[in-house]
Protein backbone atom coordinates (compact mmCIF):
# COMPACT_ATOMS: atom_id res chain seq x y z
CA UNK A 1 0.00 0.00 0.00
CA UNK A 2 2.77 2.45 1.31
CA UNK A 3 6.13 1.81 -0.90
CA UNK A 4 9.02 4.05 0.24
CA UNK A 5 12.18 3.61 -2.16
CA UNK A 6 15.68 4.66 -1.59
CA UNK A 7 15.07 7.93 -0.30
CA UNK A 8 17.57 10.74 0.89
CA UNK A 9 16.33 13.38 3.15
CA UNK A 10 17.47 15.89 5.56
CA UNK A 11 16.70 19.85 6.66
CA UNK A 12 18.99 22.69 5.38
CA UNK A 13 22.19 21.40 7.25
CA UNK A 14 22.24 18.02 6.62
CA UNK A 15 21.20 14.75 5.21
CA UNK A 16 19.81 12.95 7.55
CA UNK A 17 18.04 9.67 5.51
CA UNK A 18 20.48 7.97 3.63
CA UNK A 19 18.49 5.49 1.35
CA UNK A 20 15.55 4.49 3.39
CA UNK A 21 13.18 1.60 1.99
CA UNK A 22 10.40 0.33 3.54
CA UNK A 23 6.56 -1.01 2.56
CA UNK A 24 3.39 -1.59 4.00
CA UNK A 25 0.93 -3.48 3.55
CA UNK A 26 -2.81 -3.41 4.01
CA UNK A 27 -4.04 -4.30 7.43
CA UNK A 28 -0.55 -4.64 8.67
CA UNK A 29 0.57 -2.88 11.93
CA UNK A 30 4.37 -2.37 10.96
CA UNK A 31 6.83 -1.00 13.76
CA UNK A 32 9.70 1.14 12.86
CA UNK A 33 12.55 1.35 15.84
CA UNK A 34 15.99 2.17 16.44
CA UNK A 35 18.11 4.84 19.06
CA UNK A 36 17.43 8.82 19.02
CA UNK A 37 18.45 10.56 16.43
CA UNK A 38 18.04 7.52 13.99
CA UNK A 39 15.75 9.41 11.57
CA UNK A 40 12.45 8.05 12.79
CA UNK A 41 10.72 11.45 12.76
CA UNK A 42 12.36 12.52 9.50
CA UNK A 43 10.86 9.49 7.79
CA UNK A 44 7.42 10.18 8.78
CA UNK A 45 7.78 13.77 8.08
CA UNK A 46 8.11 12.37 4.48
CA UNK A 47 4.97 10.57 4.14
CA UNK A 48 3.27 13.45 5.32
CA UNK A 49 4.54 15.31 3.35
CA UNK A 50 6.36 17.81 5.93
CA UNK A 51 10.12 16.98 3.88
CA UNK A 52 10.36 16.47 0.68
CA UNK A 53 13.31 13.35 -0.47
CA UNK A 54 16.03 15.22 -2.72
CA UNK A 55 15.95 11.68 -4.11
CA UNK A 56 13.70 8.56 -4.51
CA UNK A 57 10.22 8.10 -4.01
CA UNK A 58 7.18 7.83 -2.01
CA UNK A 59 4.57 5.59 -3.75
CA UNK A 60 1.22 5.47 -1.91
CA UNK A 61 -1.57 3.02 -4.00
CA UNK A 62 0.86 3.46 -6.74
CA UNK A 63 1.06 6.52 -7.03
CA UNK A 64 3.58 8.68 -6.17
CA UNK A 65 2.46 11.44 -3.28
CA UNK A 66 5.97 13.30 -3.59
CA UNK A 67 4.55 16.45 -5.18
CA UNK A 68 1.81 16.77 -2.77
CA UNK A 69 1.61 19.09 0.14
CA UNK A 70 0.33 17.55 3.42
CA UNK A 71 -3.13 18.89 3.19
CA UNK A 72 -3.48 17.17 0.32
CA UNK A 73 -1.97 13.90 1.12
CA UNK A 74 -4.21 13.82 4.09
CA UNK A 75 -7.31 12.99 1.66
CA UNK A 76 -5.92 10.27 -0.16
CA UNK A 77 -5.86 8.48 3.35
CA UNK A 78 -2.83 8.69 5.74
CA UNK A 79 -3.27 10.81 8.91
CA UNK A 80 -0.56 11.14 11.58
CA UNK A 81 -0.09 11.53 14.90
CA UNK A 82 2.81 13.64 14.78
CA UNK A 83 5.97 13.43 17.44
CA UNK A 84 4.97 15.57 20.85
CA UNK A 85 1.38 15.54 20.02
CA UNK A 86 0.72 19.09 18.31
CA UNK A 87 -2.57 19.12 19.42
CA UNK A 88 -4.70 22.40 18.78
CA UNK A 89 -4.53 23.62 23.02
CA UNK A 90 -6.79 26.80 22.11
CA UNK A 91 -9.54 24.26 20.96
CA UNK A 92 -11.78 22.26 23.12
CA UNK A 93 -11.65 18.51 23.23
CA UNK A 94 -14.28 17.89 20.62
CA UNK A 95 -13.35 21.03 18.15
CA UNK A 96 -9.76 18.82 18.04
CA UNK A 97 -11.99 15.83 16.95
CA UNK A 98 -13.90 17.82 14.31
CA UNK A 99 -10.74 19.54 13.40
CA UNK A 100 -9.30 15.85 12.39
CA UNK A 101 -12.60 15.23 10.28
CA UNK A 102 -11.76 18.72 8.41
CA UNK A 103 -11.94 16.79 5.00
CA UNK A 104 -14.87 14.90 6.10
CA UNK A 105 -18.04 16.70 4.57
CA UNK A 106 -20.76 14.30 5.50
CA UNK A 107 -22.40 14.91 9.12
CA UNK A 108 -23.70 11.44 10.01
CA UNK A 109 -20.08 9.58 9.10
CA UNK A 110 -18.50 12.58 11.33
CA UNK A 111 -20.70 12.35 13.82
CA UNK A 112 -20.33 8.14 13.71
CA UNK A 113 -16.51 8.66 13.56
CA UNK A 114 -16.49 11.23 16.97
CA UNK A 115 -19.19 8.45 18.59
CA UNK A 116 -16.80 5.78 17.90
CA UNK A 117 -13.62 7.63 18.97
CA UNK A 118 -15.35 8.32 22.15
CA UNK A 119 -15.69 4.65 22.56
CA UNK A 120 -11.90 3.93 22.52
CA UNK A 121 -11.14 6.42 24.85
CA UNK A 122 -13.85 6.98 26.96
CA UNK A 123 -11.79 9.87 28.98
CA UNK A 124 -12.13 12.04 25.63
CA UNK A 125 -16.08 12.06 26.02
CA UNK A 126 -15.70 13.14 29.62
CA UNK A 127 -13.59 16.10 28.88
CA UNK A 128 -15.02 16.70 25.41
CA UNK A 129 -15.66 20.20 26.07
CA UNK A 130 -12.57 20.87 27.66
CA UNK A 131 -9.54 23.05 26.06
CA UNK A 132 -7.33 20.16 25.27
CA UNK A 133 -4.39 22.22 26.33
CA UNK A 134 -5.80 21.55 30.18
CA UNK A 135 -5.95 17.40 29.55
CA UNK A 136 -2.58 15.48 31.06
CA UNK A 137 -0.13 14.29 28.57
CA UNK A 138 -1.85 10.73 28.14
CA UNK A 139 -5.22 12.44 27.94
CA UNK A 140 -3.72 14.69 24.95
CA UNK A 141 -1.45 11.39 23.46
CA UNK A 142 -5.21 9.81 23.22
CA UNK A 143 -6.61 13.00 21.38
CA UNK A 144 -3.52 13.00 18.58
CA UNK A 145 -4.23 10.27 17.87
CA UNK A 146 -8.37 10.45 18.00
CA UNK A 147 -7.56 13.13 15.71
CA UNK A 148 -5.72 11.77 13.20
CA UNK A 149 -8.79 8.85 13.12
CA UNK A 150 -10.67 11.07 11.94
CA UNK A 151 -10.16 11.46 8.82
CA UNK A 152 -10.79 7.81 8.47
CA UNK A 153 -7.36 6.86 7.34
CA UNK A 154 -6.03 3.69 5.56
CA UNK A 155 -3.04 4.33 6.42
CA UNK A 156 -2.03 5.72 9.98
CA UNK A 157 1.12 6.98 11.40
CA UNK A 158 1.87 6.98 15.06
CA UNK A 159 5.41 8.95 16.14
CA UNK A 160 5.99 7.67 19.70
CA UNK A 161 2.42 7.04 20.90
CA UNK A 162 4.10 5.89 24.81
CA UNK A 163 6.33 8.82 25.16
CA UNK A 164 6.08 9.99 28.45
CA UNK A 165 2.81 8.29 29.42
CA UNK A 166 2.53 6.01 32.37
CA UNK A 167 2.76 2.31 31.60
CA UNK A 168 -1.16 1.60 32.10
CA UNK A 169 -2.02 4.14 29.92
CA UNK A 170 0.47 3.00 27.55
CA UNK A 171 -0.90 -0.52 27.64
CA UNK A 172 -4.64 0.34 27.16
CA UNK A 173 -3.25 2.79 23.98
CA UNK A 174 -1.48 0.14 22.58
CA UNK A 175 -4.42 -2.28 23.07
CA UNK A 176 -6.24 0.73 20.71
CA UNK A 177 -4.11 0.19 18.01
CA UNK A 178 -4.46 -3.29 17.56
CA UNK A 179 -8.22 -2.76 17.74
CA UNK A 180 -7.93 -0.24 14.96
CA UNK A 181 -6.23 -2.02 12.97
CA UNK A 182 -8.44 -5.03 13.08
CA UNK A 183 -10.95 -2.98 12.24
CA UNK A 184 -8.66 -2.27 8.44
CA UNK A 185 -6.64 0.53 9.22
CA UNK A 186 -2.83 -0.18 8.39
CA UNK A 187 -0.39 1.52 11.28
CA UNK A 188 2.79 2.63 11.17
CA UNK A 189 4.41 3.06 14.44
CA UNK A 190 7.57 4.52 15.79
CA UNK A 191 8.90 3.58 19.10
CA UNK A 192 10.93 3.86 21.53
CA UNK A 193 10.29 1.14 23.40
CA UNK A 194 11.14 -1.96 20.97
CA UNK A 195 9.82 -4.37 23.34
CA UNK A 196 5.96 -2.74 23.00
CA UNK A 197 6.13 -2.17 19.25
CA UNK A 198 7.85 -5.42 18.73
CA UNK A 199 4.77 -7.41 20.78
CA UNK A 200 2.05 -5.26 18.68
CA UNK A 201 3.87 -4.78 14.86
CA UNK A 202 3.68 -7.79 13.09
CA UNK A 203 7.01 -6.70 10.83
CA UNK A 204 9.55 -4.01 12.29
CA UNK A 205 12.38 -2.20 10.39
CA UNK A 206 15.27 -1.17 12.59
CA UNK A 207 16.80 2.01 11.94
CA UNK A 208 20.06 3.68 12.63
CA UNK A 209 21.80 6.80 11.77
CA UNK A 210 19.15 7.28 8.51
CA UNK A 211 19.64 3.74 7.15
CA UNK A 212 17.87 0.90 7.90
CA UNK A 213 19.76 -2.15 9.59
CA UNK A 214 16.94 -4.98 10.19
CA UNK A 215 13.69 -5.79 9.14
CA UNK A 216 11.34 -8.75 9.33
CA UNK A 217 8.90 -10.42 11.23
CA UNK A 218 8.63 -9.01 14.80
CA UNK A 219 8.74 -12.82 16.02
CA UNK A 220 12.09 -13.26 14.52
CA UNK A 221 13.33 -9.79 15.54
CA UNK A 222 12.44 -10.64 18.85
CA UNK A 223 14.49 -14.47 19.00
CA UNK A 224 17.40 -12.48 17.13
CA UNK A 225 20.23 -12.30 19.41
CA UNK A 226 21.98 -9.23 18.78
CA UNK A 227 18.72 -6.91 18.15
CA UNK A 228 17.86 -7.77 21.51
CA UNK A 229 21.04 -7.32 22.47
CA UNK A 230 21.90 -3.96 20.93
CA UNK A 231 18.19 -2.63 21.10
CA UNK A 232 16.57 -3.73 24.03
CA UNK A 233 19.50 -3.59 26.36
CA UNK A 234 18.97 -7.63 27.23
CA UNK A 235 22.80 -8.93 28.13
CA UNK B 1 -27.08 55.58 34.91
CA UNK B 2 -25.81 59.39 35.45
CA UNK B 3 -27.77 61.10 32.72
CA UNK B 4 -24.39 62.59 31.44
CA UNK B 5 -22.41 59.04 31.14
CA UNK B 6 -25.37 57.88 29.45
CA UNK B 7 -25.34 60.45 27.27
CA UNK B 8 -21.39 59.60 26.44
CA UNK B 9 -22.55 56.49 26.05
CA UNK B 10 -24.57 57.13 23.42
CA UNK B 11 -22.08 59.44 21.63
CA UNK B 12 -19.75 56.73 21.99
CA UNK B 13 -21.71 53.93 19.84
CA UNK B 14 -20.80 54.67 16.08
CA UNK B 15 -16.80 54.87 17.29
CA UNK B 16 -16.91 51.92 19.51
CA UNK B 17 -18.07 50.32 16.18
CA UNK B 18 -16.01 51.67 13.98
CA UNK B 19 -13.06 50.92 15.97
CA UNK B 20 -14.69 47.00 16.78
CA UNK B 21 -15.30 46.48 12.96
CA UNK B 22 -11.71 47.39 12.13
CA UNK B 23 -10.29 45.69 15.17
CA UNK B 24 -11.50 42.22 14.07
CA UNK B 25 -9.09 42.79 10.73
CA UNK B 26 -6.29 43.07 12.69
CA UNK B 27 -6.58 40.33 15.17
CA UNK B 28 -7.89 37.87 12.80
CA UNK B 29 -4.58 39.02 10.82
CA UNK B 30 -2.34 38.62 13.54
CA UNK B 31 -3.54 35.71 14.63
CA UNK B 32 -2.92 33.35 11.51
CA UNK B 33 -0.14 34.99 10.09
CA UNK B 34 1.77 36.48 13.05
CA UNK B 35 1.58 39.85 11.50
CA UNK B 36 0.57 43.51 12.18
CA UNK B 37 -0.92 44.29 8.75
CA UNK B 38 -0.41 48.24 8.83
CA UNK B 39 -2.25 48.59 5.46
CA UNK B 40 -5.60 47.85 6.88
CA UNK B 41 -6.21 51.53 7.83
CA UNK B 42 -5.91 52.39 3.86
CA UNK B 43 -7.91 48.96 2.94
CA UNK B 44 -10.65 50.86 5.24
CA UNK B 45 -9.85 54.45 3.36
CA UNK B 46 -10.42 52.77 -0.01
CA UNK B 47 -13.41 51.80 0.96
CA UNK B 48 -14.72 54.72 2.26
CA UNK B 49 -13.76 55.93 -1.17
CA UNK B 50 -15.77 53.88 -2.87
CA UNK B 51 -18.81 54.29 -1.64
CA UNK B 52 -18.15 57.98 -1.42
CA UNK B 53 -17.33 57.99 -5.65
CA UNK B 54 -20.13 55.65 -6.30
CA UNK B 55 -22.73 57.75 -4.07
CA UNK B 56 -21.70 61.26 -4.74
CA UNK B 57 -20.56 61.12 -8.28
CA UNK B 58 -23.02 58.25 -9.80
CA UNK B 59 -25.46 59.39 -7.92
CA UNK B 60 -26.01 55.73 -6.64
CA UNK B 61 -28.28 54.49 -3.49
CA UNK B 62 -26.81 54.43 -0.30
CA UNK B 63 -26.93 50.63 -0.08
CA UNK B 64 -24.69 50.21 -3.03
CA UNK B 65 -22.61 52.39 -1.52
CA UNK B 66 -22.36 49.76 1.45
CA UNK B 67 -21.56 47.14 -1.38
CA UNK B 68 -19.11 49.44 -3.27
CA UNK B 69 -17.53 49.79 0.52
CA UNK B 70 -17.26 46.28 1.27
CA UNK B 71 -16.75 45.22 -2.03
CA UNK B 72 -13.98 47.72 -2.81
CA UNK B 73 -11.80 47.12 0.87
CA UNK B 74 -11.67 43.38 0.14
CA UNK B 75 -10.24 43.72 -3.36
CA UNK B 76 -7.86 45.89 -1.96
CA UNK B 77 -7.19 43.26 1.03
CA UNK B 78 -7.18 40.47 -1.53
CA UNK B 79 -4.80 42.16 -3.44
CA UNK B 80 -2.47 43.14 -0.57
CA UNK B 81 -2.21 39.77 0.45
CA UNK B 82 -1.71 38.18 -2.87
CA UNK B 83 1.21 40.68 -3.81
CA UNK B 84 2.47 42.18 -0.98
CA UNK B 85 2.09 39.27 1.86
CA UNK B 86 2.67 35.71 0.35
CA UNK B 87 5.81 36.60 -1.97
CA UNK B 88 7.39 37.69 1.76
CA UNK B 89 5.98 34.51 3.27
CA UNK B 90 7.03 32.05 0.75
CA UNK B 91 9.96 32.94 0.79
CA UNK B 92 10.24 32.74 4.97
CA UNK B 93 10.99 36.30 4.92
CA UNK B 94 12.35 37.85 8.67
CA UNK B 95 9.97 39.20 10.64
CA UNK B 96 11.16 42.81 10.50
CA UNK B 97 10.88 42.49 6.44
CA UNK B 98 7.28 41.94 6.69
CA UNK B 99 7.13 44.58 9.06
CA UNK B 100 8.58 46.64 6.90
CA UNK B 101 6.56 45.40 3.75
CA UNK B 102 3.49 46.26 5.57
CA UNK B 103 4.46 49.80 6.49
CA UNK B 104 5.27 50.41 2.63
CA UNK B 105 2.03 48.95 1.96
CA UNK B 106 0.05 51.43 4.40
CA UNK B 107 2.28 54.63 3.38
CA UNK B 108 1.78 53.77 -0.27
CA UNK B 109 -1.78 53.35 -0.80
CA UNK B 110 -2.31 56.47 1.45
CA UNK B 111 0.35 58.36 -0.76
CA UNK B 112 -1.20 57.51 -3.97
CA UNK B 113 -4.62 58.14 -2.90
CA UNK B 114 -3.48 61.87 -1.59
CA UNK B 115 -1.98 62.49 -5.28
CA UNK B 116 -5.10 61.45 -6.69
CA UNK B 117 -7.38 63.22 -4.74
CA UNK B 118 -5.52 65.86 -2.40
CA UNK B 119 -5.54 65.03 1.48
CA UNK B 120 -8.40 67.59 2.04
CA UNK B 121 -11.52 66.78 3.89
CA UNK B 122 -14.33 65.74 1.63
CA UNK B 123 -18.19 65.53 2.67
CA UNK B 124 -18.89 61.77 2.98
CA UNK B 125 -22.99 61.66 1.43
CA UNK B 126 -24.74 60.78 4.22
CA UNK B 127 -28.68 60.01 3.55
CA UNK B 128 -31.12 62.61 5.25
CA UNK B 129 -33.30 60.12 6.76
CA UNK B 130 -30.44 58.47 8.82
CA UNK B 131 -29.47 61.61 9.77
CA UNK B 132 -31.78 62.86 12.74
CA UNK B 133 -31.66 63.94 16.28
CA UNK B 134 -34.31 62.46 18.75
CA UNK B 135 -34.85 64.14 22.28
CA UNK B 136 -36.09 61.73 24.83
CA UNK B 137 -38.17 62.88 27.80
CA UNK B 138 -35.27 62.69 30.29
CA UNK B 139 -33.05 65.00 28.13
CA UNK B 140 -31.19 62.56 26.26
CA UNK B 141 -30.16 63.04 22.27
CA UNK B 142 -29.92 60.45 20.20
CA UNK B 143 -28.88 60.29 16.46
CA UNK B 144 -30.92 58.07 14.30
CA UNK B 145 -27.97 57.55 12.09
CA UNK B 146 -25.73 55.86 15.31
CA UNK B 147 -28.48 53.32 16.54
CA UNK B 148 -28.35 52.30 12.78
CA UNK B 149 -24.44 51.92 12.95
CA UNK B 150 -24.60 50.36 16.05
CA UNK B 151 -27.74 47.91 14.79
CA UNK B 152 -25.62 46.93 12.12
CA UNK B 153 -22.85 46.98 13.08
CA UNK B 154 -23.84 44.32 16.71
CA UNK B 155 -25.43 41.88 13.97
CA UNK B 156 -22.17 42.15 12.04
CA UNK B 157 -20.62 41.17 15.29
CA UNK B 158 -22.33 38.18 16.04
CA UNK B 159 -22.43 36.61 12.99
CA UNK B 160 -18.77 36.82 12.32
CA UNK B 161 -18.58 35.43 16.65
CA UNK B 162 -20.71 32.85 15.28
CA UNK B 163 -18.67 31.65 12.30
CA UNK B 164 -15.63 31.76 14.14
CA UNK B 165 -17.07 29.81 16.94
CA UNK B 166 -19.18 27.28 15.48
CA UNK B 167 -18.24 26.68 11.67
CA UNK B 168 -16.15 24.38 10.23
CA UNK B 169 -14.01 27.27 8.58
CA UNK B 170 -13.95 29.35 11.76
CA UNK B 171 -12.68 26.48 13.91
CA UNK B 172 -9.93 25.83 11.32
CA UNK B 173 -9.06 29.53 11.06
CA UNK B 174 -8.27 29.11 15.11
CA UNK B 175 -6.77 25.83 14.62
CA UNK B 176 -4.02 27.63 11.80
CA UNK B 177 -3.82 30.81 14.13
CA UNK B 178 -2.82 27.64 16.98
CA UNK B 179 -0.47 25.39 15.03
CA UNK B 180 -0.40 25.92 11.06
CA UNK B 181 1.36 22.97 10.39
CA UNK B 182 -0.47 20.60 12.80
CA UNK B 183 -3.64 21.99 10.79
CA UNK B 184 -1.71 21.27 7.31
CA UNK B 185 -1.38 17.43 8.96
CA UNK B 186 -5.28 17.40 9.35
CA UNK B 187 -5.50 18.79 5.35
CA UNK B 188 -6.54 22.32 6.29
CA UNK B 189 -5.25 24.28 3.13
CA UNK B 190 -3.92 27.17 5.16
CA UNK B 191 -3.56 29.53 2.23
CA UNK B 192 -7.12 29.13 1.58
CA UNK B 193 -7.68 30.61 5.52
CA UNK B 194 -5.25 33.33 5.60
CA UNK B 195 -7.73 34.56 2.04
CA UNK B 196 -10.64 33.68 4.30
CA UNK B 197 -9.06 36.25 6.67
CA UNK B 198 -8.21 38.86 4.52
CA UNK B 199 -11.73 38.50 3.04
CA UNK B 200 -13.69 38.99 6.33
CA UNK B 201 -11.54 41.44 8.05
CA UNK B 202 -11.59 44.00 4.71
CA UNK B 203 -15.02 43.12 4.53
CA UNK B 204 -15.55 44.86 7.68
CA UNK B 205 -13.31 47.35 7.19
CA UNK B 206 -15.24 48.48 4.34
CA UNK B 207 -18.30 48.87 6.32
CA UNK B 208 -16.72 50.61 9.07
CA UNK B 209 -15.49 53.02 6.41
CA UNK B 210 -19.11 53.77 5.52
CA UNK B 211 -20.06 54.06 9.39
CA UNK B 212 -17.20 56.25 9.45
CA UNK B 213 -18.43 58.84 6.40
CA UNK B 214 -21.36 58.45 7.94
CA UNK B 215 -20.98 59.48 11.36
CA UNK B 216 -18.18 62.03 10.79
CA UNK B 217 -19.46 63.21 7.84
CA UNK B 218 -16.09 63.46 6.10
CA UNK B 219 -13.29 61.20 4.57
CA UNK B 220 -9.46 61.88 3.30
CA UNK B 221 -6.57 59.74 2.18
CA UNK B 222 -5.08 59.72 6.07
CA UNK B 223 -8.45 59.15 7.81
CA UNK B 224 -6.95 55.42 8.36
CA UNK B 225 -3.72 56.26 10.10
CA UNK B 226 -5.63 57.41 13.44
CA UNK B 227 -8.64 55.06 13.20
CA UNK B 228 -6.53 52.22 12.19
CA UNK B 229 -4.21 52.52 14.84
CA UNK B 230 -7.12 52.71 17.64
CA UNK B 231 -8.79 49.64 15.97
CA UNK B 232 -5.36 47.50 16.20
CA UNK B 233 -4.41 48.91 19.90
CA UNK B 234 -8.11 47.33 20.32
CA UNK B 235 -7.06 44.02 18.74
CA UNK B 236 -4.16 43.83 21.22
CA UNK B 237 -6.42 45.09 24.31
CA UNK B 238 -8.97 42.17 23.09
CA UNK B 239 -6.21 39.81 23.21
CA UNK B 240 -4.67 39.52 20.13
CA UNK B 241 -6.68 36.47 17.72
CA UNK B 242 -9.63 36.73 19.60
CA UNK B 243 -12.66 38.42 17.15
CA UNK B 244 -15.50 39.31 20.20
CA UNK B 245 -12.58 40.23 22.02
CA UNK B 246 -11.59 42.67 19.96
CA UNK B 247 -15.19 43.75 19.00
CA UNK B 248 -15.58 44.44 22.81
CA UNK B 249 -12.42 46.40 23.01
CA UNK B 250 -13.37 48.53 20.12
CA UNK B 251 -16.32 49.30 21.93
CA UNK B 252 -13.97 49.95 25.35
CA UNK B 253 -11.56 52.18 23.70
CA UNK B 254 -14.51 54.07 21.74
CA UNK B 255 -16.30 55.05 25.18
CA UNK B 256 -12.49 55.48 27.01
CA UNK B 257 -11.82 58.12 24.38
CA UNK B 258 -14.84 59.41 24.43
CA UNK B 259 -15.01 59.68 28.17
CA UNK B 260 -11.52 61.03 27.95
CA UNK B 261 -12.28 64.35 25.90
CA UNK B 262 -15.35 65.08 27.69
CA UNK B 263 -13.58 64.58 30.54
CA UNK B 264 -11.20 67.82 29.89
CA UNK B 265 -11.78 70.97 29.33
CA UNK B 266 -12.39 72.11 25.50
CA UNK B 267 -9.42 73.89 24.67
CA UNK B 268 -7.81 70.22 26.14
CA UNK B 269 -9.83 68.31 22.65
CA UNK B 270 -6.82 68.29 20.36
CA UNK B 271 -5.25 65.76 22.11
CA UNK B 272 -8.00 63.01 22.04
CA UNK B 273 -5.29 60.94 19.98
CA UNK B 274 -3.07 60.57 22.79
CA UNK B 275 -5.80 58.29 24.84
CA UNK B 276 -5.04 55.27 23.21
CA UNK B 277 -1.17 55.56 23.56
CA UNK B 278 -1.53 56.18 26.85
CA UNK B 279 -4.10 52.94 27.06
CA UNK B 280 -1.65 50.64 24.72
CA UNK B 281 0.83 51.82 27.77
CA UNK B 282 -1.31 50.61 30.42
CA UNK B 283 -1.99 47.37 28.66
CA UNK B 284 1.74 46.14 27.65
CA UNK B 285 2.41 47.38 31.24
CA UNK B 286 -0.25 45.13 33.39
CA UNK B 287 -1.66 42.74 31.15
CA UNK B 288 0.43 42.54 28.16
CA UNK B 289 -1.79 39.50 26.74
CA UNK B 290 -4.76 41.85 26.80
CA UNK B 291 -8.43 41.46 28.49
CA UNK B 292 -9.45 38.43 26.59
CA UNK B 293 -7.66 35.45 25.93
CA UNK B 294 -5.51 35.31 23.09
CA UNK B 295 -6.18 32.88 20.25
CA UNK B 296 -2.22 32.14 19.10
CA UNK B 297 0.03 29.49 19.89
CA UNK B 298 1.97 30.54 23.26
CA UNK B 299 5.17 28.97 22.48
N1 LIG C 1 13.91 20.41 12.41
C1 LIG C 1 15.15 19.90 12.28
N2 LIG C 1 16.13 20.67 11.74
C2 LIG C 1 17.38 20.18 11.60
N3 LIG C 1 17.76 18.93 11.94
C3 LIG C 1 16.82 18.12 12.47
C4 LIG C 1 15.48 18.56 12.67
N4 LIG C 1 14.76 17.56 13.21
C5 LIG C 1 15.63 16.55 13.34
N5 LIG C 1 16.86 16.87 12.90
C6 LIG C 1 18.04 16.00 12.89
O1 LIG C 1 17.74 14.85 12.13
C7 LIG C 1 18.23 13.70 12.76
C8 LIG C 1 17.12 12.68 12.88
O2 LIG C 1 16.10 13.24 13.67
P1 LIG C 1 14.71 12.51 13.92
O3 LIG C 1 13.86 13.45 14.66
O4 LIG C 1 14.22 11.99 12.63
O5 LIG C 1 15.16 11.31 14.85
P2 LIG C 1 14.27 10.26 15.61
O6 LIG C 1 14.72 8.93 15.15
O7 LIG C 1 12.85 10.57 15.48
O8 LIG C 1 14.76 10.48 17.10
P3 LIG C 1 13.92 10.44 18.46
O9 LIG C 1 13.82 9.02 18.82
O10 LIG C 1 14.78 11.17 19.42
O11 LIG C 1 12.61 11.10 18.21
C9 LIG C 1 18.81 14.12 14.08
O12 LIG C 1 20.21 14.09 13.98
C10 LIG C 1 18.34 15.53 14.28
O13 LIG C 1 19.35 16.30 14.85
MG1 LIG D 1 11.39 11.19 16.75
Amino acid sequence: MLTIQDIYAGYDKAVVLHGISLDIHPNEVVALVGPNGAGKSTTIRCITGEIKPVKGDIRFCGNSILPLSPDKIVPLGISCSPEGRNIFGNLTVFENLRMGGFLVRDKNVLKERIDWIFNLFPRLKERHKQLAESLSGGEQQMLAIGRALMSGPRLLLLDEPSLGIAPVIVDSIYEKITEISQQGTSVLVVEQNVGLALEIAQRAYVMESGKIHHSGMSADLLNDRYILDTYLGVK
Amino acid sequence: MDLYLLQQVINALSYGSILALLAIGYTMIYGILGLINFAHGEIFMIGAFCAYLLITFVGSPFILGIAAAVGGAMLIGLFIERFIYRPCLNRNAEVLTVFIASFGASLGFRNLMTMIYGDGRRAFPIPPQLDQILVTESGLFINTKDIWIFGVTLILLIAVSCFIKFSRLGVAMRAVAYNANAARLVGVNSRVIVTLAFAIGSALAGVSAVAYGTSFGILNPSMGYLAGLNGFIAAVLGGIGNVPGAAIAGFIIGLGEVLFVGLLPPSWSAIRPTFVWILLFIILFIKPSGLFRPNIRIE
